[in-house]
């Protein structure tokens, strides 16, 4: 008896490993199939090699790049400043959200002008941050926090507001205060919420990131695109983006990674 | 001068639309020591009373007094348990029963102390690393009774805190939440909607009517039930008597509304 339910057990397990290993075999294929056709299409001359490049032009150009160092400046400008802008927008956004919650005053007065700012499109300030801030990495990293942390502060504030009355009940009846009762029921509530904002203020910060390279950086991949678009290099512009794609999937796993840590406790 | 005074307590809840009075003209003395236990159709402000008691708002006419004290500064001297637990679910149960002493900055050596014996009282301190998930309800409730006796409250105020139970665990507890409570000499008021519970665990029984929440009447248990366990009483030939009584009186009020 037990040893049919062990043998069935194992088919099952056998089972599930082949299905994960032809997954990833697909998964594979489908990645080199796709380089192969590109390549082979771009020395065929089936697509224009000028627009759309080719897998070893820019191979070349990475290797090229990263040999005379150029390529790890950008990478080091455009990563330190997505991370500097994601963790301020998070920083700042949640104490906004804290300060709302805090003085319900203020978040009723503030309340249209948050509506306003979060419908409108954050990149459009891009100039003017440029002329206040003047045209360096500050203003890139303004408009990296900009475009997150409107958002951040709607979200962190919502979860804040929709704490179980019963839990802030039960700090209420050993008398604690307003403090204590963010400290210990409001705020780790919400951290949840949070992480998942985290989430998605990686995808944000780079978008901010990169708009504000366009218009004002010297250096950085953002800088890398449209210098590659001015000057009609298009290998440079799809290596610039392969390479932010992977970095922003690093980020992105990276806050998985801390999400799944805070759940198993 | 009673334990606990409450002086034409009238309640009513503000809308932009509208007025609720919850409570009106409720005056009330409990003896240090005398087990409570307020019974009523629902929405004729128990938890309101509860709430005012506990000092968690002020009532808007009259006065509520412990020891002659105004509740707003006897928070102390409070504790408060609910139709569920209420554990946080991010903490330990260990850093559950801890936190009301960590409100009230006595987290000492002493009170820990304290707080865990009561856990191996009630049998539970295999559950202290454990986190309230991993527990079934009646321990849960079990725990929530801990965290609240952690701070050695002298009056303590009980919302419905075994209606979300399965029967059996529920007469357990009842047992052991009368037993505590007169070991430690505490004071106690309890909400209910269980007749038998209301008789089997007090000392006196007040009824209210609804709308506005007013004190119907008061049943005195006679002192030899009082004595008893809940579980011995509601057993007791006496019992079913008292139990007619304060039924039909519901039905009545039923009837009114
Ligand atoms: N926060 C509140 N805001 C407005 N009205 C309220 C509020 N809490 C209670 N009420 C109203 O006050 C009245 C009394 O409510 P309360 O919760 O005290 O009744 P209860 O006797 O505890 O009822 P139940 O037995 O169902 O728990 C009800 O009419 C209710 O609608
Ligand atoms: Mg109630």
């Amino acid at each position: 008896m037990k040893s049919k339910i062990d043998i069935a057990y194992e088919q099952y397990i056998h089972q599930e490993r082949r299905t994960k290993r032809n997954v990833l075999f697909t998964q594979f294929l489908l990645f080199v199939l796709f380089v192969g056709v590109w390549e082979l299409a771009s020395t065929q001359n089936w697509i224009n090699p000028l627009l759309f490049s080719s897998p070893s032009r820019i191979s070349e150009l990475f290797i090229n790049k990263i040999g005379d160092g150029t390529l790890l400046v950008h990478i080091a400008a455009t990563t330190g400043e997505t991370l500097a802008s994601f963790v301020i927008a998070t920083i700042f956004g949640t104490a906004c959200a804290a300060i709302l919650w805090w003085a319900p005053f203020v978040s009723k007065v503030s309340d249209p002008y948050l509506v306003v700012l979060n419908a409108m499109p954050k990149v459009a300030l891009g100039p003017i941050l440029i002329v206040a801030l003047g045209p360096g990495y500050i203003s890139i990293i303004a408009m990296g926090v900009l475009i997150s942390f409107v958002i951040t502060t709607l979200v962190v504030y919502a979860a804040f507001h929709e704490t179980d009355q019963n839990y802030i009940k039960v700090i209420e009846t050993f008398g604690g205060d307003k403090k204590q009762v963010f400290q210990e029921v409001t705020l780790p509530a919400a951290i949840p919420t949070i992480i998942s904002t985290l989430k998605v203020n990686v995808g944000l910060s780079w978008v901010g990131v990169i708009v504000g390279e366009f218009l004002v950086s010297k250096k950085g991949l953002g800088y890398m695109i449209i210098y590659g678009f001015q000057v009609f290099n298009f290998t440079l512009v799809l290596l610039s983006l392969f390479i932010i794609a992977i970095l922003a999937t690093f980020m992105y796993t990276g806050v998985g990674m801390l999400e799944n840590r805070w759940r198993k406790r | 001068m009673a334990f606990l005074t409450v002086n034409q307590l009238t309640h009513a809840y503000f809308s932009t639309q509208s007025v609720t009075t919850a409570l009106e003209n409720i005056s009330l003395q409990v003896e240090e020591g005398e087990f409570v236990s307020f019974l009523g159709p629902s929405g004729c402000g128990k938890t309101t009373l509860l709430s005012l008691i506990a000092g968690l708002m002020p009532p808007t006419i009259g006065t509520v007094k412990i020891q002659n004290e105004n509740v707003q500064k006897a928070h102390n001297q409070i504790g408060y348990m609910f139709q569920q637990d209420y554990l946080f679910p991010w903490r330990t149960i260990e850093e559950n029963i801890f936190i009301g002493l960590k409100i009230q900055h006595k987290l000492d050596k002493m009170s820990k102390t304290f707080a865990l014996d009561l856990l191996e009282q009630l049998n539970l301190e295999h559950t202290r690393t454990k986190y309230p998930h991993e527990l079934s309800g009646g321990m849960r409730q079990r725990i929530a009774l801990v965290r609240t006796l952690a701070t050695q409250p002298v009056l303590l105020l009980l919302d419905e805190p075994f209606s979300a139970l399965d029967y059996q665990t529920k007469l357990k507890l009842e047992n052991l939440v009368f037993n505590t409570l007169k070991e430690h000499q505490k004071t106690a008021l309890l909400v209910t909607h269980d007749i038998g519970e209301a008789i089997a665990m007090s000392d006196r029984v007040i009824v209210f009517s609804a709308n506005p929440g007013k004190i119907k009447s008061i049943h005195t248990i006679p002192s030899e039930l009082q004595k008893m366990e809940p579980f011995e009483v509601r057993n007791h030939e006496d019992y079913k008597h008292i139990f007619q009584t304060i039924w039909e009186e519901l039905n009545e009020l039923e009837v009114e509304n």
